[in-house]
Protein backbone atom coordinates (compact mmCIF):
# COMPACT_ATOMS: atom_id res chain seq x y z
CA UNK A 1 0.00 0.00 0.00
CA UNK A 2 2.83 2.30 0.58
CA UNK A 3 4.52 1.71 -2.72
CA UNK A 4 4.51 4.73 -4.91
CA UNK A 5 3.56 4.71 -8.52
CA UNK A 6 6.65 6.59 -9.53
CA UNK A 7 8.86 3.78 -8.36
CA UNK A 8 12.59 3.42 -8.62
CA UNK A 9 14.79 5.99 -10.19
CA UNK A 10 16.65 5.06 -13.33
CA UNK A 11 15.79 6.06 -16.88
CA UNK A 12 15.69 9.60 -18.18
CA UNK A 13 19.34 10.44 -17.68
CA UNK A 14 20.08 11.50 -21.27
CA UNK A 15 18.52 14.75 -22.51
CA UNK A 16 16.60 12.92 -25.26
CA UNK A 17 14.96 10.43 -22.99
CA UNK A 18 14.37 13.23 -20.52
CA UNK A 19 12.47 15.19 -23.14
CA UNK A 20 10.53 12.10 -24.10
CA UNK A 21 9.66 11.53 -20.47
CA UNK A 22 8.50 15.11 -20.14
CA UNK A 23 6.25 14.72 -23.15
CA UNK A 24 4.86 11.48 -21.76
CA UNK A 25 4.18 13.10 -18.43
CA UNK A 26 2.60 16.08 -20.12
CA UNK A 27 0.35 13.85 -22.18
CA UNK A 28 -0.58 11.78 -19.15
CA UNK A 29 -1.44 14.83 -17.13
CA UNK A 30 -3.42 16.26 -20.01
CA UNK A 31 -5.34 13.01 -20.08
CA UNK A 32 -5.91 13.34 -16.34
CA UNK A 33 -7.21 16.83 -16.78
CA UNK A 34 -9.45 15.69 -19.55
CA UNK A 35 -10.81 12.79 -17.52
CA UNK A 36 -11.32 15.01 -14.48
CA UNK A 37 -13.16 17.64 -16.45
CA UNK A 38 -15.32 15.04 -18.16
CA UNK A 39 -16.15 13.28 -14.95
CA UNK A 40 -16.90 16.49 -13.07
CA UNK A 41 -19.10 17.66 -15.87
CA UNK A 42 -21.06 14.43 -15.99
CA UNK A 43 -21.37 14.43 -12.22
CA UNK A 44 -22.70 17.94 -12.35
CA UNK A 45 -25.52 16.79 -14.60
CA UNK A 46 -26.13 13.87 -12.28
CA UNK A 47 -26.18 16.16 -9.27
CA UNK A 48 -28.79 18.32 -10.88
CA UNK A 49 -30.89 15.29 -11.56
CA UNK A 50 -30.44 14.08 -7.99
CA UNK A 51 -31.45 17.43 -6.56
CA UNK A 52 -34.88 17.14 -8.13
CA UNK A 53 -35.22 13.51 -7.21
CA UNK A 54 -37.09 14.41 -4.05
CA UNK A 55 -39.86 15.96 -6.00
CA UNK A 56 -39.66 13.18 -8.51
CA UNK A 57 -42.90 11.65 -7.31
CA UNK A 58 -44.75 14.90 -7.70
CA UNK A 59 -43.01 15.53 -10.95
CA UNK A 60 -43.92 12.12 -12.24
CA UNK A 61 -47.54 12.58 -11.26
CA UNK A 62 -47.55 15.95 -12.94
CA UNK A 63 -46.01 14.50 -16.05
CA UNK A 64 -48.50 11.67 -16.15
CA UNK A 65 -51.41 14.00 -15.66
CA UNK A 66 -50.12 16.33 -18.32
CA UNK A 67 -49.67 13.44 -20.71
CA UNK A 68 -53.15 12.13 -19.97
CA UNK A 69 -54.59 15.59 -20.40
CA UNK A 70 -52.84 15.95 -23.73
CA UNK A 71 -54.13 12.57 -24.82
CA UNK A 72 -57.67 13.46 -23.84
CA UNK A 73 -57.43 16.81 -25.58
CA UNK A 74 -56.30 15.21 -28.79
CA UNK A 75 -59.03 12.62 -28.39
CA UNK A 76 -61.61 15.40 -28.07
CA UNK A 77 -60.30 17.01 -31.21
CA UNK A 78 -60.37 13.68 -33.03
CA UNK A 79 -63.91 12.96 -31.96
CA UNK A 80 -65.04 16.46 -32.87
CA UNK A 81 -63.58 16.01 -36.33
CA UNK A 82 -65.26 12.64 -36.68
CA UNK A 83 -68.56 14.06 -35.48
CA UNK A 84 -68.33 16.92 -37.93
CA UNK A 85 -67.49 14.51 -40.71
CA UNK A 86 -70.35 12.20 -39.78
CA UNK A 87 -72.83 15.07 -39.54
CA UNK A 88 -71.65 16.48 -42.81
CA UNK A 89 -71.89 13.10 -44.47
CA UNK A 90 -75.31 12.49 -43.05
CA UNK A 91 -76.59 15.85 -44.23
CA UNK A 92 -75.07 15.27 -47.63
CA UNK A 93 -76.59 11.83 -47.82
CA UNK A 94 -79.96 13.14 -46.75
CA UNK A 95 -79.78 15.83 -49.42
CA UNK A 96 -78.76 13.25 -51.98
CA UNK A 97 -81.61 10.98 -50.95
CA UNK A 98 -84.08 13.84 -51.14
CA UNK A 99 -82.77 14.75 -54.57
CA UNK A 100 -82.91 11.18 -55.73
CA UNK A 101 -86.42 10.75 -54.37
CA UNK A 102 -87.62 13.89 -56.13
CA UNK A 103 -85.98 12.77 -59.34
CA UNK A 104 -87.51 9.34 -59.00
CA UNK A 105 -90.95 10.83 -58.43
CA UNK A 106 -90.65 13.11 -61.43
CA UNK A 107 -89.43 10.31 -63.64
CA UNK A 108 -92.12 7.97 -62.40
CA UNK A 109 -94.81 10.50 -63.29
CA UNK A 110 -93.14 11.31 -66.57
CA UNK A 111 -92.88 7.67 -67.53
CA UNK A 112 -96.36 6.96 -66.24
CA UNK A 113 -95.18 4.33 -63.82
CA UNK A 114 -97.39 5.42 -60.94
CA UNK A 115 -101.04 6.39 -60.65
CA UNK A 116 -101.43 10.12 -60.28
CA UNK A 117 -104.05 12.38 -58.92
CA UNK A 118 -104.69 16.09 -59.10
CA UNK A 119 -106.69 18.90 -60.65
CA UNK A 120 -107.25 18.76 -64.37
CA UNK A 121 -109.79 18.38 -67.13
CA UNK A 122 -111.84 15.61 -68.64
CA UNK A 123 -113.05 15.52 -72.22
CA UNK A 124 -114.93 13.07 -74.33
CA UNK A 125 -114.47 13.07 -78.08
CA UNK A 126 -117.41 11.61 -79.94
CA UNK A 127 -116.67 10.29 -83.39
CA UNK A 128 -119.96 9.33 -84.96
CA UNK A 129 -118.64 9.28 -88.52
CA UNK A 130 -115.28 7.66 -87.77
CA UNK A 131 -113.48 10.61 -89.27
CA UNK A 132 -111.30 11.36 -86.32
CA UNK A 133 -107.72 10.45 -87.06
CA UNK A 134 -104.74 9.88 -84.79
CA UNK A 135 -103.42 13.33 -85.70
CA UNK A 136 -106.29 14.89 -83.78
CA UNK A 137 -105.41 12.98 -80.67
CA UNK A 138 -101.75 13.85 -81.12
CA UNK A 139 -102.63 17.52 -81.55
CA UNK A 140 -104.73 17.34 -78.44
CA UNK A 141 -101.85 15.87 -76.48
CA UNK A 142 -99.50 18.54 -77.81
CA UNK A 143 -101.90 21.31 -76.86
CA UNK A 144 -102.41 19.84 -73.42
CA UNK A 145 -98.68 19.54 -72.85
CA UNK A 146 -98.16 23.06 -74.08
CA UNK A 147 -100.72 24.25 -71.59
CA UNK A 148 -98.88 22.49 -68.78
CA UNK A 149 -100.45 19.08 -68.53
CA UNK A 150 -98.38 16.81 -66.36
CA UNK A 151 -100.14 13.52 -66.96
CA UNK A 152 -102.46 12.52 -69.78
CA UNK A 153 -104.60 9.48 -70.38
CA UNK A 154 -106.65 8.65 -73.45
CA UNK A 155 -109.24 5.91 -73.16
CA UNK A 156 -107.33 4.05 -70.52
CA UNK A 157 -103.90 4.48 -72.11
CA UNK A 158 -101.34 6.50 -70.23
CA UNK A 159 -99.66 8.91 -72.59
CA UNK A 160 -95.93 8.97 -72.06
CA UNK A 161 -92.90 10.11 -74.02
CA UNK A 162 -92.82 7.01 -76.20
CA UNK A 163 -96.53 6.83 -76.93
CA UNK A 164 -97.27 6.93 -80.66
CA UNK A 165 -100.61 7.62 -82.33
CA UNK A 166 -101.14 5.41 -85.36
CA UNK A 167 -103.83 3.76 -87.40
CA UNK A 168 -106.61 5.02 -89.63
CA UNK A 169 -109.61 6.93 -88.35
CA UNK A 170 -111.90 4.60 -86.51
CA UNK A 171 -109.13 2.14 -85.69
CA UNK A 172 -106.70 4.35 -83.88
CA UNK A 173 -103.91 2.81 -81.90
CA UNK A 174 -102.50 4.69 -78.96
CA UNK A 175 -99.21 3.11 -78.16
CA UNK A 176 -99.87 -0.58 -78.71
CA UNK A 177 -103.51 -0.41 -77.67
CA UNK A 178 -106.46 0.00 -80.01
CA UNK A 179 -108.89 2.59 -78.81
CA UNK A 180 -112.43 3.10 -79.91
CA UNK A 181 -114.65 6.17 -79.89
CA UNK A 182 -115.71 7.86 -77.77
CA UNK A 183 -112.28 8.84 -76.73
CA UNK A 184 -111.93 9.69 -73.10
CA UNK A 185 -109.20 12.23 -72.52
CA UNK A 186 -108.05 12.98 -69.00
CA UNK A 187 -105.28 15.44 -68.23
CA UNK A 188 -103.82 16.52 -64.92
CA UNK A 189 -102.44 20.03 -64.74
CA UNK A 190 -103.62 23.60 -64.22
CA UNK A 191 -107.31 22.94 -64.94
CA UNK A 192 -108.42 26.34 -66.16
CA UNK A 193 -105.34 26.80 -68.33
CA UNK A 194 -105.88 23.39 -69.87
CA UNK A 195 -109.56 24.07 -70.50
CA UNK A 196 -108.77 27.41 -72.05
CA UNK A 197 -106.14 25.84 -74.29
CA UNK A 198 -108.77 23.39 -75.51
CA UNK A 199 -111.36 26.09 -76.18
CA UNK A 200 -109.01 28.53 -77.81
CA UNK A 201 -110.28 29.62 -81.25
CA UNK A 202 -108.85 27.29 -83.84
CA UNK A 203 -107.91 24.88 -81.06
CA UNK A 204 -108.90 21.32 -80.34
CA UNK A 205 -112.56 21.97 -79.69
CA UNK A 206 -112.92 24.09 -82.80
CA UNK A 207 -111.12 21.69 -85.09
CA UNK A 208 -113.10 18.74 -83.75
CA UNK A 209 -116.30 20.61 -84.40
CA UNK A 210 -115.14 21.43 -87.88
CA UNK A 211 -113.70 18.04 -88.87
CA UNK A 212 -115.62 15.43 -86.96
CA UNK A 213 -118.73 17.46 -86.50
CA UNK A 214 -118.79 16.67 -82.84
CA UNK A 215 -119.06 19.01 -79.97
CA UNK A 216 -116.68 18.46 -77.12
CA UNK A 217 -117.44 19.24 -73.58
CA UNK A 218 -114.47 20.18 -71.49
CA UNK A 219 -114.98 19.59 -67.80
CA UNK A 220 -112.68 21.14 -65.27
CA UNK A 221 -112.30 18.96 -62.20
CA UNK A 222 -110.60 19.78 -58.93
CA UNK A 223 -109.39 16.26 -58.53
CA UNK A 224 -109.04 13.59 -61.13
CA UNK A 225 -107.19 10.32 -60.96
CA UNK A 226 -105.20 8.68 -63.67
CA UNK A 227 -104.89 5.15 -62.47
CA UNK A 228 -103.53 3.43 -65.53
CA UNK A 229 -99.83 2.99 -65.55
CA UNK A 230 -97.42 2.43 -68.33
CA UNK A 231 -94.85 -0.33 -68.27
CA UNK A 232 -91.29 0.63 -67.48
CA UNK A 233 -89.64 1.04 -70.87
CA UNK A 234 -86.68 -1.16 -71.53
CA UNK A 235 -84.06 0.62 -73.51
CA UNK A 236 -82.16 -1.66 -75.82
CA UNK A 237 -80.23 0.73 -78.01
CA UNK A 238 -79.96 3.95 -76.13
CA UNK A 239 -77.32 3.93 -73.43
CA UNK A 240 -76.41 6.82 -71.19
CA UNK A 241 -73.23 8.40 -72.40
CA UNK A 242 -71.09 8.65 -69.31
CA UNK A 243 -69.00 11.72 -69.17
CA UNK A 244 -65.82 10.03 -68.05
CA UNK B 1 5.52 24.33 -15.09
CA UNK B 2 4.99 21.85 -17.89
CA UNK B 3 2.97 19.71 -15.53
CA UNK B 4 0.60 22.48 -14.58
CA UNK B 5 0.33 23.64 -18.16
CA UNK B 6 -0.53 20.23 -19.56
CA UNK B 7 -3.01 19.66 -16.77
CA UNK B 8 -4.69 22.94 -17.65
CA UNK B 9 -4.67 21.99 -21.33
CA UNK B 10 -6.36 18.71 -20.49
CA UNK B 11 -8.99 20.43 -18.35
CA UNK B 12 -9.51 22.98 -21.09
CA UNK B 13 -10.03 20.22 -23.60
CA UNK B 14 -12.45 18.44 -21.33
CA UNK B 15 -14.46 21.59 -20.74
CA UNK B 16 -14.22 22.89 -24.27
CA UNK B 17 -15.03 19.72 -26.17
CA UNK B 18 -18.06 18.81 -24.07
CA UNK B 19 -17.32 15.11 -24.21
CA UNK B 20 -20.44 13.09 -23.61
CA UNK B 21 -19.96 10.07 -21.40
CA UNK B 22 -21.90 7.14 -22.82
CA UNK B 23 -24.29 5.83 -20.17
CA UNK B 24 -22.70 2.41 -20.35
CA UNK B 25 -19.36 3.97 -19.42
CA UNK B 26 -20.74 6.03 -16.58
CA UNK B 27 -19.80 3.62 -13.75
CA UNK B 28 -16.25 3.09 -15.00
CA UNK B 29 -14.98 6.59 -15.69
CA UNK B 30 -14.95 7.63 -12.00
CA UNK B 31 -12.91 4.54 -11.18
CA UNK B 32 -10.41 5.39 -13.88
CA UNK B 33 -10.21 8.93 -12.53
CA UNK B 34 -9.60 7.65 -9.01
CA UNK B 35 -6.80 5.41 -10.24
CA UNK B 36 -5.31 8.23 -12.27
CA UNK B 37 -5.39 10.57 -9.30
CA UNK B 38 -3.68 7.92 -7.21
CA UNK B 39 -0.96 7.59 -9.82
CA UNK B 40 -0.48 11.34 -9.98
CA UNK B 41 -0.13 11.72 -6.22
CA UNK B 42 2.15 8.68 -6.19
CA UNK B 43 4.27 10.30 -8.84
CA UNK B 44 4.34 13.55 -6.93
CA UNK B 45 5.45 11.72 -3.80
CA UNK B 46 8.13 9.84 -5.75
CA UNK B 47 9.34 13.11 -7.11
CA UNK B 48 9.70 14.56 -3.66
CA UNK B 49 11.42 11.40 -2.51
CA UNK B 50 13.75 11.56 -5.52
CA UNK B 51 12.60 8.25 -6.92
CA UNK B 52 10.45 9.58 -9.75
CA UNK B 53 10.64 7.71 -13.03
CA UNK B 54 8.60 9.03 -15.90
CA UNK B 55 8.19 5.60 -17.52
CA UNK B 56 6.91 4.06 -14.38
CA UNK B 57 4.65 7.05 -13.86
CA UNK B 58 3.09 6.90 -17.30
CA UNK B 59 2.65 3.13 -17.27
CA UNK B 60 1.22 3.07 -13.75
CA UNK B 61 -1.11 5.92 -14.61
CA UNK B 62 -2.54 4.19 -17.66
CA UNK B 63 -2.56 0.66 -16.23
CA UNK B 64 -4.13 1.75 -12.96
CA UNK B 65 -6.87 3.66 -14.71
CA UNK B 66 -7.63 0.89 -17.16
CA UNK B 67 -7.41 -1.84 -14.55
CA UNK B 68 -9.66 0.00 -12.16
CA UNK B 69 -12.29 0.42 -14.82
CA UNK B 70 -11.89 -3.19 -15.91
CA UNK B 71 -12.17 -4.40 -12.33
CA UNK B 72 -15.46 -2.62 -11.81
CA UNK B 73 -16.70 -3.86 -15.15
CA UNK B 74 -15.75 -7.42 -14.27
CA UNK B 75 -17.43 -7.01 -10.88
CA UNK B 76 -20.62 -5.89 -12.51
CA UNK B 77 -20.42 -8.86 -14.84
CA UNK B 78 -19.86 -11.22 -11.93
CA UNK B 79 -22.78 -9.79 -10.03
CA UNK B 80 -20.59 -7.96 -7.49
CA UNK B 81 -22.37 -4.68 -7.71
CA UNK B 82 -20.28 -2.93 -5.07
CA UNK B 83 -16.95 -3.39 -6.77
CA UNK B 84 -16.70 0.38 -6.99
CA UNK B 85 -16.44 0.52 -3.23
CA UNK B 86 -13.39 -1.70 -3.26
CA UNK B 87 -11.73 0.46 -5.88
CA UNK B 88 -12.70 3.64 -4.08
CA UNK B 89 -11.43 2.36 -0.77
CA UNK B 90 -8.16 1.10 -2.19
CA UNK B 91 -7.37 4.18 -4.18
CA UNK B 92 -8.74 6.48 -1.52
CA UNK B 93 -6.41 4.97 1.08
CA UNK B 94 -3.50 5.15 -1.29
CA UNK B 95 -4.22 8.74 -2.18
CA UNK B 96 -4.39 9.63 1.49
CA UNK B 97 -1.13 7.86 2.18
CA UNK B 98 0.59 9.52 -0.73
CA UNK B 99 -0.71 12.88 0.38
CA UNK B 100 0.45 12.17 3.90
CA UNK B 101 3.91 11.26 2.63
CA UNK B 102 4.03 14.46 0.56
CA UNK B 103 2.94 16.45 3.58
CA UNK B 104 5.64 14.88 5.71
CA UNK B 105 8.27 15.68 3.13
CA UNK B 106 7.10 19.22 2.55
CA UNK B 107 6.38 20.26 6.09
CA UNK B 108 8.48 17.69 7.92
CA UNK B 109 5.49 16.93 10.01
Amino acid sequence: MTDTSGGASGGGTTPRSRARGQIAIALTLALLGFLLATQLRSQQGLAQRLSIERESDLGQILTELTTRSDQLSSEIVDLRVKLAQATGTEAQQRALITDARQQLEALQILLGLVPVKGPGIEMTFEDPKSTLGPDVLLDTVQELRDAGAEAIEISGVRIVASTAFTGPPGAIQVGRAAVRAPYQVTAIGPASTLAEAMRIPGGVVDSLAANAGTSVRVTEVSSVSILHVSALPVFVHARPKTRR
Amino acid sequence: MLVVLSLLVGIGLGVGLHPVVPPSWAPYLPMAVMAALDSVFGGLRARFEGTFNDRVFVISFLSNAILAALLVWAGTRLGVQEMEIAVVVVFGVRIFQNLAAIRRILFHA
